[in-house]
């Protein structure tokens, strides 16, 4: 048998950088952030980079909260173990929030200096695209072959009376006072995330949700353990209810629920979805077309409807996930600029089978090889099975991917 | 195994889904501590197509909670 080895060592959460290397194939490249200044404060880096990896690192950054809400239980567990703290444990929210700062401006370092070292001028300013292959920032035009939109979604919060003093997921980890009381409005794995960091930090922590239980599309055993293994840990479940309205008082936050409970809190996270970051964009004035839900419609090149501007990631919809977008990147730059490999998309531009992970309960961590789809659909449907991706080019694709890496070290 | 000692009432959940006609393993759900850890070689054999009699063929690594993936012998739903 002849076998060949792969082998890696690294910080266990070093982030996949693949994609920027696959950048030095352009020939001139340039990257713009559309955000400016807003991320740069939020996440303490010297200047702002793309929101692509700025996306992960606000995952990078709910990996750190995650794991300091572990130490919660951890701390109780011991006991049983013979052990004995001096005093009992005391969480300090300054702490961890200044060195997630640091760590997050570490990270913004390694990609600015990724960018430069493969040849990328990074643009810092709101672009605004003008034709098929133009883009003005800030008053300058510059023209390109291909323009890729990667802008991701942004936050949406539901129509409600004071709702603009909830949070988002993009302000949550840097709130100046930690919140002793927190309410999170959302169904979905990232406001059941979060009320589990929170939950596990220290805080009396209230989920609300409209539907009769969270986790919808996820496997019913699944949410209904999640349901109870967090109602044990004491996180404030209320299903088939939303909010009313918000009224700032002196103390705090008055929410009043649409049953007419009110509840005080120091702090509400709209955990209620993203939207296509588009607007301002110009593509509507250009007629790209849209799916239905607002996103960027692209064939299997990730093409839109003008086929030099390219999309991928979570504006074209889809799962939103960043194994995925970052599967889409590698997918785009062989497609469009390695034309020597003949290389075809399986499945188009979703990658319909993927590992779904959730920063659930502190301890409780899902993953299910199946989203949306439930076992009983994807059983049923012979249709779905033949539309997963189990193209054997893919997995040579795959392979070979993994061979250049090899040899790039 | 953990919790046997530390008293906490913290459960663990893990299920395979499994195609009757073709015993292959369509799916895996784990919600428990280090799922994360655990679920991303499960997503290998589930997209190398595998039954559930391979699963059953593999030695489970033990002390560990991983090997109850390898040892579930009652069905649960059908």
């Amino acid at each position: 048998m002849i076998a060949t080895t792969f082998s890696k060592e690294s910080d266990s959460g070093e982030l996949r950088l693949r994609p920027v290397r696959h950048r030095r194939r352009f020939r001139r490249r340039a990257c713009c952030e559309n955000r400016g200044g807003k991320w740069s404060a939020r996440g303490g880096g010297r200047r702002s980079l793309s929101w692509r990896y700025l996306r992960q690192c606000r995952l990078r950054a709910e990996e750190l909260y995650s794991y300091a809400a572990h130490f919660h239980d951890a701390f109780e567990d011991s006991a049983g173990f013979g052990w004995t703290l001096p005093q009992a444990p005391s969480f300090d929210w300054a702490t961890l929030r200044d060195n997630k700062v640091a760590e997050i401006a570490r990270l913004n370092g390694i990609y600015g200096r990724l960018l430069d070292n493969a040849g990328v001028t990074l643009i810092n300013g709101r672009a605004k695209v003008l034709d098929a292959h133009s883009v003005e920032i800030d008053g300058e035009r510059i023209s390109a072959e291909k323009i890729l939109v990667a802008v991701g979604g942004w936050p949406w919060v539901p129509p409600f009376e004071g709702s603009e003093l909830a949070i988002s997921s993009n302000q949550v980890f840097d709130l100046e006072r930690f919140p002793e009381r927190f309410l999170v409005l959302g169904g979905g794995y990232i406001a059941v995330e979060f009320a589990s960091i929170f939950n596990g930090l220290g805080s009396e922590t209230h989920l609300i949700y409209r539907g009769d239980l969270f986790l919808r599309g996820f496997d019913q055993q699944v949410r209904e353990f999640t349901r109870d293994e967090m109602g044990k840990k004491g996180v404030n479940l209320h299903f088939e209810v939303n909010i009313e309205r918000i009224r700032q008082l002196d103390s705090g936050l008055e929410v009043t629920l649409t049953n007419g409970e009110q509840l005080e809190v120091d702090a509400v996270l709209a955990a209620t979805g993203r939207r296509p970051h588009l607007e301002g964009l110009g593509l509507d004035t250009l007629g790209v077309t849209l799916n239905d839900d607002g996103t960027l419609k692209v064939n299997e090149r990730f093409e839109t409807s003008i086929p030099s501007i390219l999309a991928i990631g979570d504006v074209t919809g889809g799962p939103e996930l960043t194994p995925v977008a970052l599967a889409e990147a590698m997918h785009l730059v062989a497609h469009h600029f390695r034309r020597s490999s003949g290389w075809q998309h399986p499945g188009g531009a979703r990658l319909r089978r993927h590992c779904h992970r959730s920063l659930l309960p502190p301890q409780y961590r899902y993953r299910g090889a199946l989203r949306r789809s439930s076992a009983r659909a994807l059983c049923g449907d012979p249709g779905l099975q033949r539309r997963l991706p189990t193209n054997e080019a893919h997995s040579l694709r795959q392979r070979r991917a993994l061979s250049d890496e090899a040899d790039r070290r | 195994m953990k919790h046997t000692l530390s008293g906490s009432d913290e459960r663990c959940l893990m299920k395979l889904i499994v195609d009757d006609e073709s015993d292959r393993v369509v799916g895996a759900h784990m919600v428990g501590e280090e799922a994360g850890e655990i679920i991303q070689g499960l997503a290998i054999a589930v997209r190398a197509r595998l039954t559930k009699s391979d699963f059953d063929a593999t030695v489970g690594i033990h002390p560990t909670a991983a090997e109850e993936f390898v040892t579930m012998r009652s069905v649960t739903r059908r």
